[in-house]
Order: C-alpha cells, then sequence, then structure tokens
C-alpha cells in the first residue's frame, strides 16, 4: 500500500468533521473541528490546513480514504461528495472506510486482548445502528454484524457492555457503560485504509455510495 | 394540558389562544405532527406558537418541504403534502432532523407517512364543522 502515500482521509459520518493526510503512523497531519451543522462549510477548510501543515499540494495526494457510514446521512453525503470531487480532479482512487470498523480498529488500541465492546450509534429517533467487536491480536473481530435494533433493545443487546456511540444519557443506566466516542478520528480512517482498503480500491468512482442506503432497503421492506 | 386533550375553536383568536397554551407545554425534543383537510388551520396554529416564540417571519413548508427557524429553540417546520414517496424523505436527511433531540420539529400532513413519525410524539388533528367550527384533538403517543 506504500504506493498510495501520501493519503488523505476523510472523516464526516458524525460530529466530527475531520482530514488527515497521512505517511506512516510517524508522520502524518490532522485536523478536525466539531461544530453542529458546519460539515459543508467547513470540510474543504479543514482539508487545505491538513495540505498546508503538511506542506504538499493536492497534487501530490495518491488516493483518498472515506469513512463511508454508517452515520449522519447529510454527514455522509458531504464527505463522499468532497471525496468523490477530489478524486475526479486528481484523477485518484478512492478507498470506502467502513465508520464503525475504523472506530473498533481504534478502540483496539486501548482495551486489552479479547475483551468485547459495542459501537452504537443513532439512525433517528427511535434505531440504532448496532454491532459487536471483540480484541483479537491488536485488531478486532466482529462478534455481531453491524444491523439496525430499536433504541429500546440495547440493554438486551449490550448488557453489561462497554457501548461506543451517541446514544445519549436519557438512555444510560448502569447497566450498560456508555463511552461517548461516536466517531473515528480522521488519522483511524486513514489507518484502516492502509491495513485492509488494498481490496477496497475503488478507480470507476461514479457508483460509490455511502454505506446508509441499506437502512431504507430494511425499512421499506418491513411495508 | 393533559392528553388526549380536547379544544373548539370559533374564530382565529380562539385558535390563537389554544396556540398559546400549548405553547407553554412544548420543550426541546419534542415532534408535534399536525393533520387534517386543507384549510383547517396547520399552519395557522403552528405560525401562532412560532410567534409565541418571538418567531415572526414564518410562512408554509409546502413547497419547501421543511423551514427551520431560530427562536429560544429551534425549529423544523416540515409539510408532507407534496411528498409522493416515503424514500424522498430518506432523500432529504430526515433522519439526521430526527437525531437533532435538542430541536422541537412540526410535522404537517404526518399522517400520510406514518412509518417515518417518531414513536414518541403529539399528534394533533384538527377538524372542521359546517359551521365553520375548528376541533382541535391532542393526543400523546409514547
Amino acid at each position: 500500500m506504500n504506493n498510495f502515500l501520501p493519503l488523505l482521509a476523510i472523516e464526516t459520518s458524525d460530529s466530527i468533521c475531520g482530514a488527515c493526510v497521512y505517511f506512516d503512523e510517524s508522520k502524518y497531519f490532522s485536523a478536525k473541528v466539531i461544530l453542529k451543522h458546519s460539515h459543508s462549510e467547513k470540510l474543504f477548510e479543514v482539508i487545505q490546513s491538513v495540505l498546508n501543515q503538511a506542506s504538499i499540494s493536492q497534487n501530490d495526494l495518491k488516493v483518498i480514504a472515506v469513512s463511508n457510514g454508517p452515520g449522519s446521512f447529510t454527514g455522509l453525503r458531504i464527505g463522499m461528495s468532497a471525496a468523490k470531487g477530489l478524486a475526479q480532479a486528481l484523477s485518484i482512487p478512492i478507498i470506502p472506510v467502513p465508520t464503525f470498523e475504523a472506530l473498533a480498529f481504534q478502540i483496539s488500541k486501548y482495551l486489552p486482548e479479547d475483551s468485547s465492546f459495542a459501537i452504537s450509534n443513532r439512525v433517528g429517533r427511535d434505531e440504532l445502528y448496532f454491532a459487536k467487536f471483540q480484541i483479537k491480536g491488536n485488531s478486532y473481530i466482529f462478534q455481531e454484524e453491524l444491523k439496525i435494533i430499536p433504541i429500546s433493545e440495547i440493554f438486551l443487546f449490550a448488557k453489561g457492555m462497554n457501548v461506543f456511540g451517541n446514544i445519549g444519557e436519557a438512555n444510560s443506566t448502569d447497566k450498560i457503560i456508555l463511552k461517548h466516542i461516536s466517531a473515528p478520528e480522521p488519522e483511524s480512517i486513514a489507518e484502516w485504509a492502509l491495513k485492509f482498503g488494498a481490496d477496497k480500491i475503488v478507480y470507476d468512482i461514479d457508483n460509490i455510495e455511502p454505506n446508509y442506503i441499506k437502512v431504507f432497503i430494511v425499512k421499506e421492506k418491513k411495508k | 394540558m393533559s392528553f388526549p386533550y380536547l379544544r373548539k375553536s370559533n374564530s382565529e383568536e380562539d385558535t390563537t389562544s389554544i396556540a398559546d397554551e400549548f405553547s407553554g407545554m412544548i420543550k426541546a425534543g419534542m415532534v408535534i405532527v399536525l393533520n387534517g383537510e386543507l384549510g383547517v388551520g396547520k399552519t395557522f396554529f403552528i405560525k401562532k406558537i412560532l410567534e409565541k416564540n418571538l418567531i415572526n417571519n414564518s410562512n408554509s413548508p409546502t413547497f419547501a418541504i421543511v423551514n427551520e427557524f431560530e427562536g429560544e429553540y429551534k425549529f423544523y417546520h416540515f409539510d408532507f403534502y407534496r411528498i409522493n414517496t416515503e424514500s424522498e424523505l430518506h432523500d432529504i436527511g430526515i433522519e439526521d432532523y430526527f437525531r437533532d433531540l435538542e430541536s422541537i420539529i412540526f410535522i404537517e400532513w404526518g399522517n400520510l407517512f406514518p412509518n417515518v413519525l417518531p414513536k414518541k410524539r403529539i399528534e394533533i388533528n384538527i377538524t372542521s364543522s359546517e359551521n365553520g367550527e375548528r376541533i382541535f384533538n391532542f393526543k400523546q403517543y409514547e
């Protein structure tokens, strides 16, 4: 994957509007803005700031890794359109990075071997995205695949577990331990792309879509 | 005001006073659905609530689908009347509006797409009788 450096990573799936120019684990430039309803305004400023810090121009980028969901519908669209615009102009490929897996990879650096944890973010009012992971050999494995669950059932799915996400205080009890980390850092998007993204590189970028669609197909089948 | 709640209005003044009374109980995170035929007064009722919250420039979102207002609270005012399929609501990112628990959301014609409505909501059904009287029927869903 060294042919793909420097890499630009973009994270806009939740509250973080972030970008990272990544060379290797000892050299990267990362920045983020946390400000509601501002991703569309701030993303290109954040990208420009990390390019400036890295003293490179966008023409030096070899690939763009973009946080691909699940997450905020609007946030994902902003990140993906920015990635596509840049990739098109620079004639470089995109690596779509599954957001929950990048966050799981980031968390795996801090939790002990074999420990389990869940990641769960709000879909709307009544539902959650949910996935369960276990730490194995400095990385993670899925214990439960990504799915959508009713918000009232989080206690059944994650009893006694560390749950990372934006579920909010209102639903927190002593049955689960909530950690308010709901999106990966931009450098985690970059690291995931370099470690696992080799077979996900997309050169024909026209048809890439964030993976929010899944939700709505599931929902519409209920009718 | 406790639910279910029924009020009758014989004039715009009556409706304004019902709106004032209802304004007193709205809180951040509430979803308020208004159902009723064209011209029954859904938009007028919301306009009066917004005025009570010092927002004086509201108008109907029938064309725009959603209007946003910032007063003491952030308000999103939706109108589902021109929506043809549920997927159009997903296309405008309606789940993101519902994720915003600090705002207050009004939805006119919410009964057209009941599947997308949050379970926890207040519904106001407005009906009119032959003499022009309006009946406001408030219900709470948990």
